[in-house]
């Protein structure tokens, strides 16, 4: 009986996801992620993806029970509809206070070498730890929260399936909240289907595209295919004098000064706010400053202001860029129900 | 009498075959060959974010990024015989995990007379998409301009004044409109031989001969933007033939 479950539970997952090859080892269903025209997956020896431990992640992403109050869960600053980002500038904690970076989007993450926009973090898992006892974030402590968690009347369940373990720890927690994080796949836009043949861009979208991926637009450089990002930190000239030092904060080297991780511009257009400070409400404003207003400093990125001039789109070129970013939206990533809060 | 002669020809081809089987073993243990690669700029090792360098054409300079590719090295053994390495190989000078090769290969004793490489990847393997490495995907050349991925990215700032007023500069190299710029490189003074002993070679790039010999290549004229800039292509891939030498140890 426990293998028919297993074996219907395996052709409902196959149904739901077409970007995964499953094989069922030992206690675990194992997944591998396999998406065209990416790299491979970087994947942790000791948390491959399983079925169970995506569903337990999946779980601990919408419980508010990782929360002081019982009120925040990861969704809460991450919210599907946007992209896993906040629409919030800042998002605001428990308490009520602001943090101080806008939320990030949570697109592909499991191809990212780092994770916080200061790459403080060097894996998922990690960087799971930080927001439970982060006091302007869900500002509870761990001990508390394996506590609340062992009590749990489903929970120790739960990891027992995922993990063959009884007891609840931090690392447990995290690395399954890890695993759903690296099943949050986008790769079904407009622009991948234009790349498989199956639709065509619009004269608007195609020139965009043509800006985009040449010196005109010099976008592809930091926001390369097939991610959109090159996992890799930049200046990008938003300020004169930063106020954020960003990288430098973790890398101590002053050289690093106002580096930030570069976002994915997948699904861009649900992600508002943008920049590290969400100080951009709309992608309208962002290809302006891009055009017109990137400023120099001693770290600006060399591909940013090598010809020492801005870019200085015209109003046309602004849209045609526009419309291409916008066939980097990927609805069926927003609306997938196996991303959405199961409770 | 037709014992003896029969035990004699069977100890005899016992000894033949132990040391045919000696031989063979020996043949099969190769010493090992490191392959790395370092990066200096003149006499100096390469440093990063200070400008502290000078050009042909006077212009002091410093190096914030340079990752490349090299691919299909090969071991050319008197006799024509050929160890590859076939790579591609990703390089970024930042990082030290990228500069060993490797540090296994099997190489048969015997004097080398030159090791060839080429700069950048070759038609067959500059094809978008193919390299699977996360590292590749920095590196991309969009298929607008030509397809593949960049041979080499190298970028950071410059004063051509000296007046502490730096400029930035991106040297890109690629297949510009899809014409192959990749270099095919044979090492000067890269003869050596291998004994029973493991040998180790570096590939060291000059940064500054990127920008001299034959050509004086002035970051003013060209201070970015040369993906699809024919001359600065052509000009860098002439540079680019006195850029490597090979060190055996």
């Amino acid at each position: 009986m426990k293998y028919l479950v297993l074996f219907i539970g395996v052709i409902c997952f196959i149904g739901c996801k077409d970007d995964v090859i499953i094989t069922d080892t030992h206690n675990h269903t194992h997944l591998i992620v396999t998406t065209n025209g990416f790299p491979s997956m970087p994947m942790p020896d000791n948390n491959p993806l399983t079925i169970e431990g995506v569903e337990l992640g999946r779980k601990l992403f919408y419980d508010p029970i990782l929360s002081s109050d019982s009120t925040q869960s990861c969704s809460s600053c991450h919210q599907q509809e946007f992209a896993f980002s906040d629409p919030k500038q800042f998002s605001i904690g428990v308490d009520g206070f602001p943090g101080n970076r806008n939320a990030s989007a949570i697109v592909n993450a499991g191809w990212l070498s780092t994770a916080f926009w200061d790459g403080r973090s060097s894996s998922l898992e990690n960087q799971a730890e930080g927001p439970v006892e982060n006091p302007i974030e869900m500002h509870d402590d761990w001990t508390n929260v394996v506590f609340k968690l062992n009590h749990h009347k489903n929970y120790p369940a739960y990891f027992k399936a995922a993990f063959s373990e009884v007891t609840i720890t931090k690392e447990l927690v995290t690395m399954a909240i890890a695993q759903f994080e690296r099943t949050l796949i986008s790769d079904k836009s407009k622009f991948d289907l234009s790349i498989k043949g199956n639709y065509n861009l619009t004269p608007l979208e195609a020139a965009g595209f043509n800006i985009f991926f040449s010196e005109t637009g010099e976008c592809f450089h930091c926001h390369g295919q097939p991610l959109f990002t090159d996992n890799d930190f930049h200046n990008n000239g938003l300020d004169l004098i930063a106020t954020d030092i960003g990288y430098e904060d973790v890398t101590g080297n002053n050289f690093d000064r106002a580096k930030f991780r570069t976002p994915t511009l997948r699904n861009i257009e649900f992600s508002a706010p943008y920049m590290h400070d969400g100080r951009f409400n709309t992608l309208e404003e962002v290809i302006d400053f891009y055009s017109d207003s990137v400023k120099f400093s001693s770290t600006l990125d060399p591909v940013m202001t090598a010809n020492s001039t801005s870019f200085n789109w015209t109003p046309l070129e602004k849209l045609q860029l526009l419309a291409f970013l916008k066939t980097l939206s990927d609805t069926t990533f927003i609306k997938n129900p196996d991303f959405s809060n199961p409770w | 009498m037709k014992k003896l002669a029969l035990s004699i020809f069977a100890i005899s081809n016992i000894l033949l075959f132990s040391s045919c089987e000696e031989d063979a073993k020996i043949e099969d243990q190769h010493p090992h060959l490191t392959l790395s690669v370092e990066h200096k700029v003149d006499a100096q090792d390469l440093e990063f974010d200070t400008i502290k360098y000078v050009n042909s054409v006077g212009h002091k300079y410093e190096v914030q990024t340079l990752k490349y590719f090299i691919s299909n090295v090969e071991l050319h053994k008197a006799g024509g015989s050929k160890t590859t390495l076939k790579g591609p190989f990703y390089i970024d000078a930042e990082d030290p995990t990228t500069f060993t090769l490797d540090d296994q290969v099997d190489i048969p004793t015997g004097t080398y007379e030159k090791i060839s490489l080429i700069f950048g990847l070759d038609s067959t393997a500059n094809i978008s998409n193919t390299l699977t490495s996360i590292e590749a995907i920095g590196m991309n050349w969009p298929d607008p301009m030509g397809g593949g991925y960049h041979y080499m990215k190298l970028e950071g700032s410059y004063d051509s004044l000296q007046l502490n007023i730096p400029k930035n500069y991106a040297v890109h190299t690629g297949a510009s409109m899809g014409d192959p710029y990749h270099i095919n490189l044979e090492l000067p003074n890269s003869n050596f031989t291998v004994s029973t002993e493991d040998i180790s070679i570096k590939i060291q790039m000059n940064v500054n001969e990127w920008f001299t010999d034959p050509n004086n290549y002035d970051f003013a004229a060209y201070p970015s933007m040369i993906m699809v800039n024919m001359q600065a292509q052509m000009a860098l891939k002439a540079n680019g033939n006195s850029v490597f030498t090979a060190i055996i140890n």
